[in-house]
């Protein structure tokens, strides 16, 4: 659960770019004859509720119904006494305590007179949140708006890719003070690692570590003794991003960084990716993308990508057993590492 | 069928509840937001952001996103499975539970928070196998804890205690909110905490829950408080405190003494065969005595308490209408959290074991309003 620095920054995300995003959304609604859209959000899928409303659940989980005219709002199951938190980070207005988020949800629909609604990636929302729905909406038309997050194009949007490279900037400072100590414990190097980061603002981290040649794991005390690869998933105000290295070794991250990023372009086969960077860097290679899941949600090897998606690589060198990773934009140019 | 060294009576009884239940396997759930089913079943963490575990008669099969299937799983756990996918996970899951012969009926626990895609799959991929809810049957086994899960439960204790420490010596006029946090969260991740859910507040009469920390900086005379706690081998023990910055106002010594005899009312109830109706209903008479009953309602308080394991908000919620009965071995923590208008929100509450007789305390942090620093 998250229990860092959750807290909206107009000057940081301005009002007029998140109402410009809610625009965007609603004239997709039009586009497809629909009345409205349900977003759901949890720490496990917040994000097109941050993307449309800067809206984080630190936990619990809720449902955003976006009419295709006039404000979203929330039905959620956070208490009520949250609600000022909840107005003061979010550019939310109307928010209502929820126990049955299909069925409020539903009735806030009704209220709006919506019949033909929008399921936001349907496949990312709870089954159980999807039947109540089915069922409250039973008189009106349920559309599935299938990968609505690959839709928007999160790697082309510039405040996007801002956020995010200050999630790196994040990132590399930790790192920097991350050498392991003689005799120090994987636990002992998190513990620095997250300190350092959500001193930084970090809202929410995910540190693993482990001895080089291996995939790191969340820390249990072990030993480490000497180089250690480590991954980093870091959010900064909602926005993620992953970074893996191997900390205390003399290394070349900026030409792997640029070797990763080579990797990736618009309408190639995952496949591809990690047949190439077998064959030319002997490691073994995963890919993850930003949109169903947080904070990343990996990819088959038959998945495409497309310009815009916002996309984590992680390797492991099969020879020296070095972790490396980052995160990148697709944009037109080419993949953009943003950490 | 394995031997599972400190787990085996875990699964036996999970094995009985299958057959008790007319289910053939059990498959439990978990993802970033409640991984507690699947960390029942498989006691090793993963971070894999989802993972299902397949408990059949004979073995146990853990399914997650590749390369988290190179992790060691839990001694419970036979065989890893990974895949690159969501949907792949889930055929895979489906594929192993045809080759086991699982059906026509397959336990689904955790499955609260399952998302369609993985749901369709699994449905698509099962055929004739019914997928039957079966969190309740395994939260049912959960409430009384075990001797490996007690050991978890006084380690995370005894962190959330050094926490605290560091909470305190942290609050000083000027510092943010989420600094506090910041220095709290490396200290528990170096004892060995895996994770810690934590929310807080500061302020005074203005201040009516606790939330993630923000950048408000402290002040001289506020009211800080704190639900700490933190995760050890997947349990949770949550202690709950206030401190003053600075020398408290003889409101917030007042306000305080309130929630600490609440406090101590409950723990004096807490017994087995009590409900948690009736350990709310404790709590509550010392804030009615003090004319202060309207603040032990939903308006200014979530619940009187509640249970502890593998999720920090575990059943049952101790509330006055909860007629759910008390058993020896299970972790509560009852704490008359609420607004007051004397001092704001304010919280109290230890992690507590349910013993034959009584109750035992799990954190030993002293039970006071504690004083931070002002300069």
């Amino acid at each position: 659960m998250k229990r860092g620095l959750i807290e909206w920054d107009p000057a940081e995300l301005p009002p007029e770019t998140l109402q410009a995003r809610v625009g965007r959304c609603q004239g997709l609604l039009r586009e497809r004859g629909l009345d409205a859209a349900v977003f759901y959000t949890s720490v496990a899928q917040p994000v097109m509720g941050r993307y449309l409303t800067h809206f984080l659940p630190y936990w619990n989980e809720g449902v955003l119904v976006l009419p295709r005219d006039g404000e979203p709002l929330l039905c959620v199951g956070l208490s009520n006494r949250v609600f000022p938190w909840i107005k003061g980070s979010s550019t939310l207005k109307e928010i209502r305590v929820s126990r049955n988020l299909g069925a409020d949800a539903a009735k806030a629909l009704a209220e709006r007179g919506a019949r033909r609604v929008g399921l936001g990636d349907a496949g990312s929302i709870p089954y159980r949140v999807v039947a109540a729905l089915r069922a409250a909406l039973a008189d009106g038309e349920v559309v599935d708006l299938p990968e609505i997050v690959q839709t928007l194009r999160l790697g082309l949007d510039p405040d996007e890719v801002r956020l995010r490279e200050r999630s790196g900037r994040l990132v590399a400072d930790a790192l920097a003070q991350a050498t392991p100590e003689p005799a120090g414990t994987d636990s002992a190097l998190a513990g620095r690692l997250d300190r350092r980061l959500r001193l930084g603002g970090a809202e929410d981290t995910l540190v693993l570590a482990g001895p080089v040649g291996q995939w790191p794991g969340l820390p249990r005390g072990i030993a480490l003794d000497g180089p250690a690869n480590v991954l980093l998933q870091v959010e900064y105000k909602g926005h993620w991003v992953q970074v893996g290295r191997t900390v205390g070794a003399n290394g070349d991250g900026a030409a792997w960084q640029a070797s990763l990023g080579a990797l990736c372009r618009a309408g190639r086969d995952v496949g591809e990716m990690v047949a190439e960077a077998r064959a030319r860097h002997d490691a073994e290679l995963y890919v993850s993308r930003c949109g169903r899941g947080a904070p990343f949600t990996g990819l088959a090897e038959d998945a495409r990508l497309a310009e815009g998606d916002v996309l984590a690589l992680l390797a492991l060198e099969r020879g020296s057993g070095r972790l490396h990773g980052d995160t990148y934009a697709l944009q037109p140019d080419g993949a953009k590492a943003l950490t | 069928m394995q031997q599972t060294g400190r787990y085996a009576e875990r699964l036996g009884r999970l094995r009985r509840m299958l057959a008790e239940q007319g289910l053939d396997a059990l498959l439990c759930y978990g993802n970033q937001f409640r991984k507690d089913y699947l960390r029942y079943v498989n006691p090793a963490p993963t971070p894999s952001p989802y993972g299902f575990c397949l408990l059949t008669p004979d073995d146990a099969t853990l399914f997650v996103e590749a390369p988290w299937d190179r992790l060691p799983p839990g001694e419970t756990v036979g065989e890893v499975i990974g895949a690159r996918s969501p949907a792949e996970v889930a055929r895979a899951v489906a594929t192993r539970a045809r080759q086991r012969g699982v059906g026509p009926r397959l336990g689904l626990a955790g499955g609260e928070v399952l998302e369609s895609e993985l749901y369709e799959a699994l449905r698509g991929a099962l055929g004739p196998t019914e997928l039957v809810p079966a969190s309740s049957a395994v939260m049912d086994l959960r409430y009384v804890k075990d001797a490996a899960e007690l050991e978890a439960i006084r380690r995370a204790a005894a962190i959330a205690d050094q926490g605290w420490k560091t909470f305190v010596a942290t609050c000083r006029p000027g510092v943010p909110q989420y600094e506090i946090t910041a220095r709290c969260e490396g200290v528990v991740r170096e004892l060995g905490a895996e994770d810690n859910f934590m929310i807080m507040s500061s302020g005074t009469t203005d201040v009516y829950g606790m939330t993630p920390p923000s950048s408000r900086r402290l002040e001289r005379g506020d009211n800080v408080l704190t639900e700490f706690t933190p995760q050890v081998d997947g349990y949770y023990a949550q202690l709950c405190r206030s401190l003053t910055v600075g020398p408290p106002s003889a409101e917030q010594k007042r306000s305080f003494d309130i929630y600490r005899r609440a406090a101590d009312a409950a723990i004096a109830m807490i017994r087995p065969g009590v409900t948690a109706a009736d350990i709310a209903r404790a709590e509550n008479a010392v804030f009615e005595a003090e004319g202060y009953g309207e603040y032990c309602t939903a308006k200014y308080t979530r619940v009187r308490g509640h249970g502890m394991g593998l999720h920090f908000d575990e059943e049952p919620m101790i509330w006055d209408d909860v007629d759910f009965p008390i058993r020896a071995g299970m972790v509560l923590i009852p704490h008359p959290n609420t607004y007051l208008p004397l001092s704001g929100y304010m919280v109290f509450g230890d992690a507590i074991l349910v013993t034959e007789t009584g109750c035992e305390l799990l954190t030993k942090t002293e039970r006071i309003l504690f004083e931070a620093g002002d300069s």
